[in-house]
């Protein structure tokens, strides 16, 4: 409904603007906001969803501009060819510099392609192709394919159509198990990670979505112009872009529509006053005290608006409901898992010590021991999320160690966390439908799964709610009905009952019992001793970072050096 | 009755009379950015011919918007303004790249323009609604050209700023260097924005000319004039018109520090008898009251230009139009405006002389 | 090879390449303390030099203008921490960049409008002359320029190696969780970096105005050459970074001298792609440790 209404606003507002003011020049302001929308809206796909602040867009503006202007006037191509063709060589480019660099630190890529700007403007300035200095005029009006479009209302019209378009796909992504996946890098890679996405690459693709949209804007701002030069697009048209989708809202597609909107609407306010050399301050102060104060921009203010009349409200307590065991199906080939030889230290502290053991396919193994033994640590190095100094790690004999953490997961390798990493921006079933990320599910098989996941642990009847919302015990849950919708051959759960309560505790375990009666390999990290001895066939004990006995519970739980190591050996003889 | 009603035509035909008498002006100038100060002097020129001639019997009426040098911003002041049905003429005082981007927009509008700007593109090919004020790059190249041939120079060095005006001047030395029997033996370029012009220096040295040119202006030519006494260089120097400004004789300390520069110069500036119209000329400096720039006389030609359309013509944009394309060795500060059907750049390089400054003020150079 | 070529490149590159350092080592300093990168670094340098550059024709003697100047980078750099970093320590670190940014884009607004569009010039220290060596002439001012450098380096090393806030500053490159819970107050010691960042900024700013000029704009050029420096030490190493600003500098004149001089900006921004492009080929820092906040 919220959507709809968005929609019915922006076609109406569209509709209306060129009916309400009247002139040649409000109507190209109109045209040129419609410009800098559609390439805003690529911006909020990679600043407000992939967290990539990049400062060279107006880069990738030049790109477009140039092959419009180069391709329209030297060689008399098509508009709309030139202008797809000017955003296939920007988002060429664009994946060209996006997975090297976006393997380093984030900011990285801010300079980056500010460099590349940079560089562009350069080449426009010096090849004797772009026309130089004095650049490229004489381009005609924008034209679809033979249907010209010379009444600059029809332009309009156009360029507008091609921001709806350009929202829609921004939408479609939104929904999409792209945009899942991207709100879950933002609320926690390491989670994001632990489910299979690759980073890396839902990254890059934002990146060169966004340059695309960057080039179209500026073919559509080129055609309007009808001349091209180094200077059009420089800098402080990159600072557009992010004080637009900053004022508009970060969360929201609409978010850099309205931003666009609202920064044209001010410039144009400033020039009629003449102070055309306060926007500078303006504009960036805006960026500044909207991201302080008013995080989610006008559009999310407008969002939350309508949610407060709305009164959307929904139920904040929830109940267990009896687990259903049958929710799931069993997995078929469970992992074995074999660590030979595992080292890691940091600095000199050996955190994990030549530690080996086996787990054969369908069982379940238990890592036991006191705090700081190395036991988290021994779990990353099998997930990935430390690299090991030697040794390997074995799944279904095929060494694993040198991969990444979502390249391990997608071989099946699922995880839960001590602490929690819930992805907090999305309701409690989106969570769950994440897992099923490296299943490459359409959207209602996915929704499927989460719902029978969730089934499974009890908690059929916390869908919608945030998982904030829910109690302690409850948000653990939801980490676990996300791995089990994950499908794991292998479960690795880092001290599931930290933080719960005896009959939370013991609730638990059964759900271990079940997951293992599914046929998952299961390992547990565990405090609690008499979980572990319920659960597990097999049992490592780990101490100071190695290990120092390992077998069924019964034998363990007997082993002097397993309780000297609990209990501490006795310094004087009891008295 | 009857008077109440004669007072009523009375005043309904005062107020048309006075309606009849304005004329608008749309202005689009860089009051920001780094053409501002050359388009501040040109206004000032301007001024001074409203001051000293102005349209008899009209009331000129201004609107200026900011480029913000920017062609961007220059193409929607200049929607802007062409929009505006009561403006009857406008006028640019932007660089190069911004008239450029407003050339083609001009026939849609229809709206007759006088613009500055030195780059050739401007004037030909003629747009039917654009004409140029001021000589083109080519012609004060040709000037440069002329004068280092008659001085028996042979080698030839320039450094040029990497923008329009810069990139034209080049162009045409290049073109013009081997019909005037020159060698260019070294060709740098710069940044407007920079700091350092070490290394052009530098290079510009180990090729050894006899004459340099140097295309700077504004900030850039400050620091490439310190650079080029702090380096030693013992070469007459030749630089553009346009670096020569109150700011930069204080930057470099006054002007009797800059003696000995030479640099091709609209005889207008020389004023006295030196001027292409000593009359003129005097009018401007005494409605200016200080010593004119190159950009005030600009300034002062457009306005006497504007003096002959208006003159002219019924007033209407069309008729404007059609009158700025008739004239004909119009008498101007810096030399006789004339424009064709195909060529609207109006003054050429017979108006240019090679001048030198001595205390601040040109002098022919010999 | 013509040796009062090379000089002649050289020296003034070394100039540059001393704010540079100074810009990269602020950026490093400011990065390791606060997990942020601070996009208005170079601005402070712009600053530096316009309100040093315009109180000395006003009257104000040149040292208590360079003094004027200073306090006002280290001023501002304080404020800035304050009243848009701190309040929002929590938010995700590309939210907290772009807000230095949007600070970046109101000191370059306030200049402008505050001390206009044409640049400002200021007298050298001890004149405007220029010294000979190895047949090349360069500036007196750039001896003032080299001197402070290295005093402002000589009191950062100090201060890093020497001193316990310095110690903390570094046991915070290393691991930032570890040295808080050691108890290092990071977020006093934010205010202290940022604010001796902007200051050491300001100074470079004011030294190298007699030779460059001061305008408005000139700070975007500072920050981002700063930064080629500072990320060829991985925005971890001090000493690396000051000398990636040097050569920095120094490839930027010899890019414009030997190679071309229209080019010279896509050389140094060449570089520095190319290099980000290798690291992320070879290298894969991609590993995300379990999160530290």
């Amino acid at each position: 409904m919220k959507a709809r209404l968005a929609l019915a606003s922006f076609v109406a507002l569209v509709m209306l603007y060129p009916l309400v003011v009247r002139g040649s020049y409000p109507l190209g302001v109109g045209i040129i906001t419609g410009a800098l929308a559609a390439g805003t809206v690529g911006f909020v796909l990679l600043l407000g969803y992939a967290h990539q602040l990049a400062l060279g867009q107006a880069g990738f503006c030049m790109v477009g501009g140039y092959a419009s202007a180069i391709l329209c006037v030297q060689y008399k191509w098509d508009p709309l060819l030139a202008l797809l063709a000017g955003a296939a060589a920007a988002m060429a480019v664009a994946w060209a510099i996006a997975t090297p660099i976006l393997k380093l630190r984030g900011f990285v890529l801010a300079m980056a392609s500010l460099a590349l700007h940079l560089i562009l403007v350069v080449v426009a300035f010096e090849a004797p192709f772009t026309g130089g200095a004095l650049g490229t005029y004489g381009v005609p009006k924008f034209a679809a394919v033979g249907l010209p479009l010379t009444a600059d209302l029809a332009y309009y019209y156009a360029v507008w159509t091609l921001v709806l378009a350009f929202v829609g796909i921004g939408l479609a992504i939104d929904r999409s198990r792209i945009g899942r996946a991207l709100k879950a890098i933002a609320a926690s890679e390491t989670a994001a990670l632990s489910v299979g996405i690759d980073i890396l690459r839902h990254k890059a693709q934002m990146f060169v979505l966004s340059a695309g949209m960057a080039s179209v804007c500026g073919s559509l701002a080129v055609h309007y112009l009808r001349a091209m030069d180094p200077n059009v697009f420089g800098f402080a048209f990159s600072l557009n872009f992010i004080t637009a989708v900053i004022v508009g809202g970060l969360q929201s597609i609409w978010g850099g529509v309205v931003g666009a909107a609202l920064i044209t609407g001010m410039r144009e306010l400033l020039r009629g006053l003449s102070l055309p050399l306060w926007e500078g301050v303006i504009m960036g102060a805006l960026t500044v005290v909207v991201l302080i104060a008013f995080r989610y921009g006008f559009a999310g203010f407008l969002s939350r608006l309508y949610d407060r009349f709305a009164n959307r409200r929904g139920a904040t307590r929830v109940a267990l409901v009896e687990p259903d065991a049958r929710a799931l199906a069993p997995i078929a080939q469970p992992a074995a898992l074999e660590v030979q030889g595992a080292c890691r230290s940091f600095g000199a502290l050996r955190a994990v010590n030549d530690v080996s053991f086996t787990l054969a396919a369908g069982a379940v193994g238990a890592v036991i021991g006191p705090n700081g033994a190395g036991k988290t640590t021994l779990f990353n190095l099998v997930c990935g999320y430390q690299p090991l100094d030697a040794g390997v790690v074995l799944l279904d004999g095929r060494s694993i160690e040198r991969l990444l953490p979502n390249q391990i997961a997608a071989l099946g390798v699922g995880r839960t966390f001590q602490n929690l990493q819930l992805f907090d921006n999305m309701s409690v079933l989106e969570n769950v439908m994440c897992g099923t990320h490296r299943h490459l599910l359409n959207p209602r098989a996915a929704t499927e799964q989460a719902r029978a996941a969730l089934a499974f642990v009890g908690l059929a009847g916390a869908q919608t709610l945030a998982p904030g919302a829910l109690a302690f015990g409850h948000q653990r849950l939801v980490e676990i009905a996300r791995a089990l919708a994950f499908a794991p051959r292998l479960l690795l759960m880092d001290e599931p009952a930290s933080g719960l309560n005896d009959s939370e505790t013991e609730r638990l375990g059964e759900l271990v019992l079940r997951i293992a009666a599914l046929g998952v390999t299961v390992l547990l990290v565990e405090h609690d001793m008499r979980l572990v001895m319920g659960l597990a066939d097999h049992v490592v004990v780990m101490h100071h970072g190695e290990k120092i006995a390992g077998g069924a519970p019964d034998a363990i739980r007997r082993e002097r050096a397993v309780i000297d190591a609990y209990l501490g050996v006795e310094e004087h003889a009891a008295s | 009755m009857i008077k109440t009603l004669l007072g009523v035509v009375l005043a309904l035909a005062a107020g048309a009379a006075s309606a009849q008498q304005e004329f608008k002006i749309g202005v689009v100038a860089s009051m920001s950015g780094g053409f501002a100060a050359a388009a501040k002097d040109t206004i000032d020129g301007w001024r001074a011919w409203e001051k000293a001639h102005g349209l008899p019997g009209k009331k000129i009426i201004v609107e200026t918007l900011d480029d913000e040098t920017n062609p961007v911003s220059a193409s929607n002041a200049f929607r802007r303004i062409a929009s505006d049905p009561g403006v009857s003429l406008i006028y640019l005082f932007i660089p190069s790249n911004s008239v450029m981007a407003v050339k083609s927009l001009a026939s849609e509008f229809k709206v007759p323009i006088v613009a500055g700007g030195a780059a050739d593109a401007i004037g030909i090919p003629a747009d039917p609604w654009l004409f140029k004020v001021a000589p083109a790059v080519r012609d004060f190249m040709t000037v440069f050209s002329q004068y280092a041939q008659k001085k028996g120079y042979k080698r030839v060095a320039s450094i040029n700023s990497a923008d329009a005006f810069g990139q034209a001047e080049i162009t045409n030395l290049k073109a013009l260097a081997p019909k005037m029997g020159l060698t260019l033996v070294a060709a740098e370029t710069f940044n407007v924005e920079d700091t350092s012009f070490n290394a052009q220096l530098t290079r510009i040295r180990a090729a050894n000319p006899d004459i340099i040119y140097n295309g700077a202006s504004g900030r850039a030519a400050i620091l490439t004039w310190r650079a080029f006494q702090q380096m030693g260089f013992k070469q007459p120097l030749v630089v553009t018109q346009a670096a020569i400004s109150k700011a930069f004789f204080d930057a470099i300390g006054s002007a009797d520090a800059a003696d000995g520069l030479m640099t091709p110069m609209q005889t207008g500036v020389f004023g006295g008898a030196a001027a292409a119209d000593a009359k003129l000329y005097g009018e401007m400096e005494k409605a200016l009251g200080r010593t004119p720039v190159y950009f005030n006389t600009f300034g002062f030609d457009v306005g006497l230009i504007t003096e002959y359309a208006v003159r002219n013509s019924d007033g209407s944009r069309q008729g404007l139009r059609d009158a700025l394309e008739r004239i004909k060795d119009l008498p101007a500060v810096n030399g006789p405006v004339t424009y064709t059907r195909d060529d609207h750049t109006g003054q050429n390089f017979r108006s240019i002389v090679m001048g030198k400054l001595k205390s601040g003020k040109p002098v022919p150079a010999d | 090879m013509d040796v009062s070529v090379f000089v002649q490149l050289l020296l003034p590159g070394l100039t540059t390449g001393c704010v540079y350092a100074l810009v990269a080592l602020g950026f490093v300093l400011c990065a390791n303390v606060s997990g942020v990168v601070n996009f208005a670094q170079g601005e402070y340098v712009m600053l530096g030099g316009v309100v040093a550059a315009w109180l000395v024709p006003h009257g104000v003697p040149l040292p208590l203008a360079i003094v004027i100047a200073v306090a006002v980078g280290g001023g501002l750099g304080a404020l800035q921490e304050r009243l848009t970093l701190a309040p929002v320590r929590s938010s995700p670190d590309f939210i907290q960049i772009t807000i230095t940014l949007g600070v970046a884009v109101v000191l370059r607004g306030v200049a402008l409008i505050a001390f206009g569009k044409d640049p400002l010039s200021m007298p050298g220290f001890s004149g405007d002359g220029v010294f000979h060596l190895a047949g090349a002439a360069v500036p007196v001012q750039s001896l003032w320029v080299w001197g402070a450098t290295a005093l402002m380096l000589a009191a950062m090393f100090g201060f890093l190696m020497r001193t316990n806030p310095g110690r903390a500053v570094r046991a915070c490159a290393i691991n930032l969780q570890a040295a808080r819970l050691m108890g290092v107050d990071a977020e006093r010691l934010t205010l202290l970096v940022f604010a001796v960042a902007g200051a050491t900024a300001a100074l470079a700013g004011a030294v190298i105005a007699p030779i460059v000029l001061a305008t408005w704009d000139a700070g975007i050029a500072y920050g981002l050459k700063g930064f080629v420096g500072a990320i060829l030490g991985s925005f971890r190493s001090p000493l690396v970074a000051v000398l990636g600003g040097l050569g920095i500098g120094i490839l930027e004149s010899f890019a414009a001298g030997y190679v071309s001089s229209g080019y010279k900006d896509a050389i140094v921004y060449g570089v520095l792609l190319a290099y980000l492009l290798a690291r992320g080929g070879v290298f894969v820092f991609g590993r995300a440790s379990l999160p530290s906040r």
